[in-house]
């Protein structure tokens, strides 16, 4: 009797935290808290459906987590085949449609980012987040959470958060008017499942694999002497509102030109300012385009190419590049 | 225009074209207007696809033929005969896919569904505009699958690589950094890979322009 009453307490204590781990969650800060978790922590294998503007990329993804860090497997299912297989800090990347493989990109996290969104908006001015219905998305049960700009300058977004975990299940990126910009979304997911060592083999067969050793730009030991060089001339005249500068990065092009690099963020969405002296033969990128969620604008200024690239509204990469100046400039006013 | 451009075309628009025939599909582009007429008719079919209203399969499926109705199938000599009947069941067969792709896509943009509070949320179709950026309009001009954005030239390419990247990094914070970089691959090797990414950072340790929240 006794231990029956144990295996009930047992099987009582079990219910609740599986059940309590949903009703527990009281505000959307506590969900944000825990979707980060869950995508960084979290076994997981599904199909991910990616539309932004007339796109659609269908990707497949396994997801490891245990002591030794985070191992991916991403697979796209349409167009090209193509597959991308982390372990830790090492990224192999295999194209099976081409002849040679050129992948320079430092890619940094996973598929999914363990944003920490309740310290990065929680208390940002410029956002609004708030809890909103319930939905099944993948055949689970989500809880929505909007995070709503307070103005034109930014996107909003919605998340769809699996009940009892807390994993991101499907987001949209939203304009200022409601319009949908981007969207993700799992149509299949296994949650907390086993990933066997053999689902994070490469399953394409090509000699043209690349392996690269992952450098984070966090992780770049940056010196006290580098410190002292801020050798850039360039600064963003008008700053939108909360958005602030956190890096200035200068390097060389191929054809050995100087190329700035400023990169602004409100803590939630990032811009991107490029600035390449226009030269013989260079061709200058000028005006809009959009791809989904992404915006570009670029335009010629005394000589110089300056584009900026963003998940944010036109209007404020307009804002952004139409005031950058160097600093001489700014000392001569 | 030659049957054998037209050919080329469609396979172009079906992603399967070669890349030395793409290019020359994609400068062909550049010089006949007649050729990106036909070009624009087929992105009008596409258009149909993107209406965010309530569809009804078979008046999508109509319009739907009747646009393909009016596009020439690029035969050769031998097989126009067959074309005559082939035409129509292609006709019928490539407006069914269409509808079925169209339900999916609502599926997935359907605002009831996808927002759960917001009644009225259009769903925008966010298709990069046909005038593209700079002068080099024919690299844009590519199938409206994940292979769109790969057209982008080298230079916005590699500013989109950087971009992805940070994106990743501690301060500028994004669900998924580098989910561009993944459906936009690095153009092929030779002259037109990216240039290694080797940044001499310089973070910004002073205080930002405007308040930080």
């Amino acid at each position: 009797m006794r231990r029956l009453t144990t295996l009930l307490i047992g099987h009582l204590a079990l219910l609740a935290t599986s059940v309590g781990s949903a009703t527990d969650r009281s505000t959307a800060s506590e969900w944000l808290d825990d979707m980060a978790t869950a995508i960084s922590s979290l076994n997981y294998h599904g199909t991910v459906v990616i539309a932004r503007g007339a796109d659609i990329d269908v990707l497949e993804v396994f997801h490891k987590s245990n002591d030794g860090g985070r191992r991916e497997k991403i697979i796209t299912l349409n167009g090209a085949a193509r597959e991308i297989i982390r372990n830790g800090d090492s990224v192999r990347c295999i194209f099976a449609d081409r002849s040679s493989v050129s992948i320079n990109a430092q890619i940094t996290e996973g598929l999914f980012q363990a944003v920490p969104y309740n310290r990065v908006v929680g208390s940002n001015p410029h956002y609004l987040i708030q809890t909103l219905d319930t939905d099944r998305v993948a055949g689970f049960d989500t809880q929505v959470i909007e995070i709503k700009p307070r103005d034109g300058l930014r996107f909003g977004q919605k998340l769809w958060l699996e009940r009892d975990t807390g994993m991101l299940l499907k987001m949209v990126t939203l304009d200022e008017s409601g319009g949908i910009r981007e969207q993700m979304s799992f149509t299949q997911i296994d949650l907390g499942g086993a990933i066997s060592e053999r689902d994070l083999l490469p399953t394409l067969t090509s000699p043209t694999s690349v392996e690269l050793e992952i450098t984070s730009l966090d992780r770049v030991d940056i010196s006290e002497e580098t410190q002292k060089y801020n050798l850039s001339e360039w600064r963003v005249g008008t700053m939108p509102a909360g958005f602030f500068m956190v890096r200035q990065a200068s390097s060389e092009t191929r054809e050995n030109r100087n190329l700035e690099h400023l990169v602004l963020t409100d803590g939630l969405a990032s811009v991107s300012v490029y600035i390449e002296a226009i030269e013989n033969g260079s061709r200058p990128i000028t005006g809009h385009k959009e791809l989904g969620g992404l915006h570009v604008y670029g335009q010629r200024k005394d000589g110089y190419n300056i584009t900026a690239i963003g998940e944010v509204p036109r209007k404020t990469l307009e804002m952004v590049v139409s005031s950058v100046q160097r600093s001489s400039a700014v000392a001569d006013h | 225009m030659s049957e054998k451009q037209l050919e080329n075309l469609y396979t172009f628009m079906d992603d399967s074209l070669g890349e030395h025939e793409s290019r020359f599909v994609l400068k062909s582009l550049d010089h006949d207007a007649r050729l990106r007429a036909r070009w624009r008719r087929f992105h009008h079919c596409r258009t149909v696809l993107h209406e965010p209203c309530p569809v009804d399969a078979s008046s999508l499926a109509q319009r739907i033929s009747v646009l393909l109705d009016d596009e020439p199938l690029p035969v050769s000599q031998q097989g126009r005969q067959a074309a005559r009947w082939l035409k129509p069941m292609a006709g019928m067969a490539v407006a069914a896919s269409v509808v079925l792709g169209a339900f999916a896509w609502l599926q997935l943009s359907q605002p009831h569904s996808a927002l759960p509070t917001g009644s009225q949320t259009e769903i925008v179709d966010s298709a990069p505009p046909i005038d593209p950026i700079g002068p080099t309009s024919s690299a844009l001009f590519r199938p409206a699958t994940a292979a769109t954005s790969a057209a982008w030239e080298p230079k916005l390419q590699n500013y989109l690589m950087r971009h992805s990247q940070v994106s990743g990094s501690s301060q500028a914070r994004n669900l998924m950094p580098y989910v561009h970089v993944i459906s936009t691959p690095p153009t092929t090797g030779g002259d037109q890979a990216l240039e290694p990414v080797n940044e001499n950072l310089l973070p910004v340790k002073s205080e930002p322009n405007s308040p930080r929240p």
